[in-house]
């Protein structure tokens, strides 16, 4: 099947980019590209459009695979891979539009089509996808007034709504075994809330307080075991993991943290520092140092390796970041970084 | 679940489905489908507008007229307001914005760009509107009543006209700049760009979404924002200054000359407790909401801090402060309404109807801002109001005179049979703030089947 007919950019126009030739491209390659070693979804940016690629994490320098050309207005898709692979979630701010936090579309994106499937999003709220991959959690936002819905990820046909505090922000987090799960933040500090569906409502469960500071980058493990969080006290981070039930299981801290691999505990904070944390299954923080210099920021490891994907900075500190590259950490400390200072990893495409 | 709990449990939920379908629609295309909701709850207007050079020369010439209060002096609803400067609030006339300001404004919300982006530049097309119905190159939202009725004559200056809407966005500046509720930066001495950080966060919206040290921002950004770089993770405000600081240069053309600006120490403000701590924020709004509700008033003056030790003062060197008069004459024109018809008649048998067009044309310079300012419910309209361009020595042939092409449609369902009819009023805006009107008779004369078939009354 061909791409799915989609409105052509008004840059386009002015530009005369080939955007079909290269979407046909695109199709006929990945058509013979089917699943095996492990891939990354990549974006390039440029001025008016972001090309998305798929690419050998062990060379992140070769173009790679062609997979859409996203115009946008300024501000680059995010993206969240679909659990299983081969299909991501996008959110897109398209030209002419200028408000990330209620202008955003959502499109979902496969090796085959593009279709977008809602809109009036919130950019920076990020989506999230179900375990099952049949629902996505996203943020609307309208001025002060935040809402997570839950949509369902064929149709985007909205199902549920929770509506946000006065004054508080909601972001989503996760869906796990029917749970939703999200972030709140608000005067009190920061919390993680599950809901359940329940007429047409995200109805609150559970609430476990993360913080009285602001939170950020929250990952649930795949059991909803754990949860690993950032807190950003001013212009100091630091990562933390507290456990939800039982013994935690293996989550990514998406944070920068700290180079002493150090056992977590509930609640524990490590030091800013220089280095990407996986959180092992035996809540084992497993600091992958880079190398001489720099720091890593984790995006996300791959479900079988545990290969880190990584925001990867030359500079000695956060304070001092230097130049960022994309970068893929193995789990035997082996390193590559892309060239091209543009290039930056979605996630895990297979 | 009890009954009266489980009703409301209904009702609430078909409120959220309502809710829900207006969130969540599928757009074929970026425009259509857009619901105005927090604007009138209509559909936006249709203004047909004109889109300037690739080097967005007039644009800019605006730009710093506007900032200097001299676009619109005079003009009660598009001059700025006093400005309210140090501890005292004191207003002070002579006060102005810096223009590198508004430039970065009028960048990061459309690229400078007054129509959609299909349109050529230098010619002219459909006006910029956003998803959320923000018009224009400040992307003006408040003051819309997207209602579905037509426009006022400032709706229709705002979306139809960019030196209006370069003067409304101006405006909304100075008036959050005037705000007593936003925190303060230093000694609020207007002359330093650092001291407009919150009311440049206000102008986007005063929200978490745009704190340096919040949630959506990315910790790791590199500062300052270059401003042909992806803009992700990067609040409003840093948007604006890094683009004063880092100018755009599309097609390899920077558009103005950099200015040094400098960004609040993070770490020296967003310690806890600070001025750019996230609780300080959280906290304000909750201490503003209970003081509203007693009465009493409130601000955020526990975010204030100093202004960094590096910051210059700001002087506008463009060129076209130094004759300003020239540069509004070029920007505003001296534009003359004209009209093609002064009558026109239609026939149209029983619910069919029937389609009309007027040419509205501007014998003078510069842009003619008009719209419909009245007409028969009968009569609807492809557009509710434009821009026609004059005969500007500096504009080329085929720009030159090029007027308004205004269709509209009469629709007999509904009407009586035999003639109906009523006057088209064009309402045209001129720069000196008066306006002038042509109105056009129609007579749409329906013939019906009660025409023909009733025959010769019996008797």
């Amino acid at each position: 099947m061909l791409p799915q007919p989609f409105p052509s950019s008004p840059l386009q126009r002015r530009r005369a980019l080939p955007i079909a030739a290269l979407a046909l491209a695109a199709a006929l390659l990945l058509a013979a590209c089917g699943p095996g070693e492990p891939r990354l979804l990549v974006a390039d940016f440029r001025g008016d459009a972001t090309a998305l690629r798929i690419v050998d994490p062990l060379d992140l320098d070769v173009p790679g695979e062609p997979l859409a050309v996203i115009a946008h207005a300024g501000w680059d898709p995010v993206g969240s891979i679909r659990p299983g692979g081969r299909a991501v979630a996008l959110l897109v701010l398209p030209p002419g539009r200028s408000r990330p936090a209620t202008q955003a579309a959502l499109e979902i994106l496969t090796p085959d089509s593009r279709v977008r499937i809602a809109d009036r999003l919130d950019l920076a709220g990020g989506v999230a996808w179900s375990d099952d991959a049949r629902h996505l959690l996203v943020r609307a936002a309208a001025g002060d007034v935040h809402r997570l819905l839950l949509l369902d990820a064929d149709t985007g046909a909205p199902l549920a709504i929770r509506e946000g505090q006065p004054g508080a922000a909601v972001f989503p987090v996760a869906m796990i075994d029917g749970s939703a799960w999200a972030a709140e933040i608000g005067p009190g500090g920061s919390s993680l809330i599950e809901l359940i569906r329940e007429d047409g409502m995200l109805s609150e469960r559970r609430r476990v307080q993360l913080s009285e500071e602001a939170t950020r980058d929250w990952e649930i493990a795949p059991d909803a075991s754990a949860v690993a969080y950032g807190i950003q006290r001013g212009n100091r981070l630091s990562v933390a993991v507290k456990s939800l039930r039982g013994s935690p299981a293996a989550v990514t801290a998406r944070a920068a943290s700290g180079p002493d691999a150090e056992p977590l505990s509930e609640e524990t904070a490590l030091p800013r520092a220089a280095a990407p944390v996986w959180i092992s299954e035996d809540a084992v923080a497993v600091a992958r140092w880079p190398g001489a210099d720099g720091f890593a920021v984790p995006i996300a490891a791959h479900p079988q390796s545990g290969d880190l994907a990584v925001r990867l900075f030359s500079g000695p500190e956060p304070a001092d970041r230097g130049a960022e590259s994309a970068a893929v950490i193995a789990a035997d400390g082996t390193r590559t970084a892309a060239a091209d200072p543009d290039r930056r990893i979605i996630g895990w495409w297979n | 679940m009890p009954g009266p709990a489980r009703s409301l449990g209904l009702l609430a939920a078909i409120a959220t489905a309502i809710a829900l379908s207006l969130l969540a629609s599928r757009p074929s295309d970026a425009q259509s489908g857009i619901i105005c909701s927090r604007t009138g709850g209509g559909s936006p207007y249709n203004f047909q507008t004109w889109e300037d050079d690739r080097n967005r020369s007039l644009y800019l010439d605006a730009l710093s007229l506007a900032a200097a209060n001299q676009l619109l002096p005079d003009h009660d609803e598009f001059n700025i307001p006093d400005l309210k400067v140090g501890a005292g609030r004191t207003e002070d006339p002579s006060a102005v914005i810096p223009a590198h300001l508004l430039y970065g404004i009028a960048w990061v919300e459309s690229k400078i760009n007054q129509t959609e982006l299909e349109t050529n530049y230098g010619e002219s097309g459909p006006a910029l509107v956003s998803s959320d119905c923000g018009y224009g190159i400040m992307q003006i939202t408040t003051g819309f009543d997207n209602d579905n009725t037509l426009p006022t004559d400032w709706e229709t200056l705002v979306g139809a006209h960019y030196a209006y809407n370069i003067a409304a966005g101006a405006r909304i500046l100075a008036d959050k700049w005037n705000d007593a509720l936003f925190p303060r930066v230093g000694a609020r001495d207007p002359r330093f760009i650092e001291s407009w950080y919150y009311a440049v966060w206000a102008y986007n919206g005063w929200a978490l979404a745009n704190h340096p040290a919040g949630p959506s921002a990315d910790p790791f950004r590199s500062l300052p924002y270059r401003c042909d770089e992806r803009r992700n993770g990067y609040p409003y405000q840093e948007l604006v200054f890094g683009c004063i600081v880092n100018p755009p240069s599309p097609e390899d053309r920077q558009l103005w000359q950099a200015f040094p600006v400098s960004l609040p120490d993070l770490s020296a403000l967003s310690w806890s407790g600070g001025p750019l701590d996230q609780n300080q924020f959280l906290n304000g709004w909750t201490e503003i909401r209970s003081s509203y509700d007693s009465g009493t008033g409130g601000a955020f003056a526990s975010m204030s801090y100093d202004l960094p030790v590096a910051s210059v003062p700001y002087q506008d060197s463009s060129p076209a402060l130094t004759q300003p008069e020239a540069a509004r004459e070029r920007v505003l024109g001296a534009p003359v309404l004209s009209v093609n018809e002064d009558s026109i008649e239609l026939s149209s048998v029983s619910g069919s109807s029937r389609r009309g067009l007027l040419l509205i044309g501007n014998s003078g310079t510069g842009l003619l801002p008009w719209r419909v300012k009245a007409a028969p419910s009968w009569l609807s309209f492809d557009l509710h109001g434009g821009a026609a361009l004059g005969s500007d020595p500096a504009w080329s042939a085929a720009q030159s005179s090029r007027g308004s092409r205004l269709s509209f449609r009469a629709d007999a369902e509904g009407q009586r049979e035999g003639p109906n009819r009523g006057d088209i009023v064009i309402e045209a805006m001129l720069p000196d703030g008066s306006t002038e009107t042509h109105r056009v008779k129609v007579d749409l004369d329906k013939i019906g089947a009660a025409f023909y078939e009733a025959g010769t009354p019996e008797s």
